[in-house]
């Protein structure tokens, strides 16, 4: 049997460190001779100790040096939480700037040189920033899903409605109005210009309830730091 | 601008009245949050107010920029030029408020916070 000289109780002769307090063990020793505590201490066999232990009473070896007394902060095993990142932001930033530089520079010589292209062309080419915005928004929810569920999904919401919209005022509008009179596609461009504007509140929304969701108040933050 | 024009820019206004009523509500929501969460609600109301400017300017500019430039050459070319460069223009500034809200949305967050 070993000892743990912290907390006095004993163990196993196979266990190295206290599964209370992960303390060092002290050297084995007999446990006969500890009968004057009451009684020698009952060791159940491997396979029984998980399914007679209380529940959540004693932490499992493997991370018994990570114990620490109620009160003090909660420390986490190394590896599972990620530092700080700070570099993918700068690089989607640049990436992003060199992208709308090159559209842009695209579309300046496109209209300079007056090339033949049919109206839809054109139409994709304005809302390609918001395209392009819309791809980075998705991929940095997905990117940040594991660690922001809930905001990732509302922000994943607003750039799938951003899309719709771009893609719906692009082509489907266009479609939808082709057999249509002059004053009717007009009506329907107004119409379709509310419920443009309906949808853009509601991303919105979507973008503020993103930002405060899944934060803890700063005072909370505050105190558990 | 004539009496149409000033027509044109009401109405177009108008049906941005959802959105500005949604800015409205949304720039209360964030001051009132401010003190529980001031960084957020700082870039938050950075974004919204660049974002009701935004819309405020360009309707605006859509209502008075093309007739200006193009004045009386009411060519196909040109004006798909013309919206062609003020679509860009429009949209790129869209993307730098967006680029705000996601800001706001995944920047100062803390490993921790997820639940």
């Amino acid at each position: 049997m070993k000892r743990c000289p912290t907390c006095s109780r004993t163990f196993e002769d196979t266990l190295t460190y206290c599964l209370i307090d992960g303390s060092v063990l002290s050297a084995p020793f007999d446990d006969s001779s500890d009968n004057a505590r009451g009684g020698p201490t009952e060791i159940l066999p491997s396979n029984e100790r998980r399914e007679n232990a209380p529940p959540e009473t004693s932490p499992a070896s493997t991370i018994t040096a990570m114990y620490q007394p109620a009160g003090e902060p909660r420390l986490e095993p190394r590896g599972t939480i990620a530092a700080p990142q700070k570099k993918p932001y700068v690089l989607v930033a640049i990436i992003a700037l060199a992208a709308l530089f090159f559209l842009i520079s695209i579309s300046v010589f496109v209209i300079l040189n007056r090339a033949s292209y049919s109206y839809n062309s054109f139409l994709f080419l304005r809302r390609a920033p918001i395209f392009l915005i819309v791809a980075i928004g998705i991929v940095l929810s997905l990117v940040r899903m594991r660690r922001h569920p809930r905001a990732s999904l509302l922000t994943m919401l607003a750039m799938v409605l951003l899309a719709f919209v771009g893609i719906f005022f692009t082509l489907l509008l266009q479609w939808l109005t082709r057999d249509m009179s002059a004053a009717g596609a007009n009506r329907f461009y107004d119409v379709a210009r509310v419920f443009q504007d309906f949808i853009f509140a509601a991303e919105t929304v979507l973008f503020v309830a993103a930002a405060y969701s899944d934060r803890r108040p700063i005072g909370q933050l505050r105190s558990e730091t | 601008m004539d009496a149409t024009k000033w027509t044109e820019l009401l109405k177009s206004f108008l049906e941005q009245l959802p959105s500005f009523l949604t800015f409205a509500a949304c720039i209360v929501f964030v001051i009132a949050r401010w003190k529980r969460y001031p960084r957020v609600s700082l870039l938050l109301l950075i974004a919204l107010i660049a974002d009701l400017l935004h819309q405020i300017f360009f309707t605006i500019l859509y209502n008075w920029v093309p007739d200006w430039l193009l004045g009386s050459n009411y060519d196909s070319a040109n004006i798909r030029n013309v919206y062609t460069v003020l679509g860009l223009i429009t949209n790129t500034v869209t993307v730098a408020v967006i680029v705000l809200y996601l800001l706001a949305i995944f920047a100062k967050r803390q490993p921790s916070e997820s639940i």
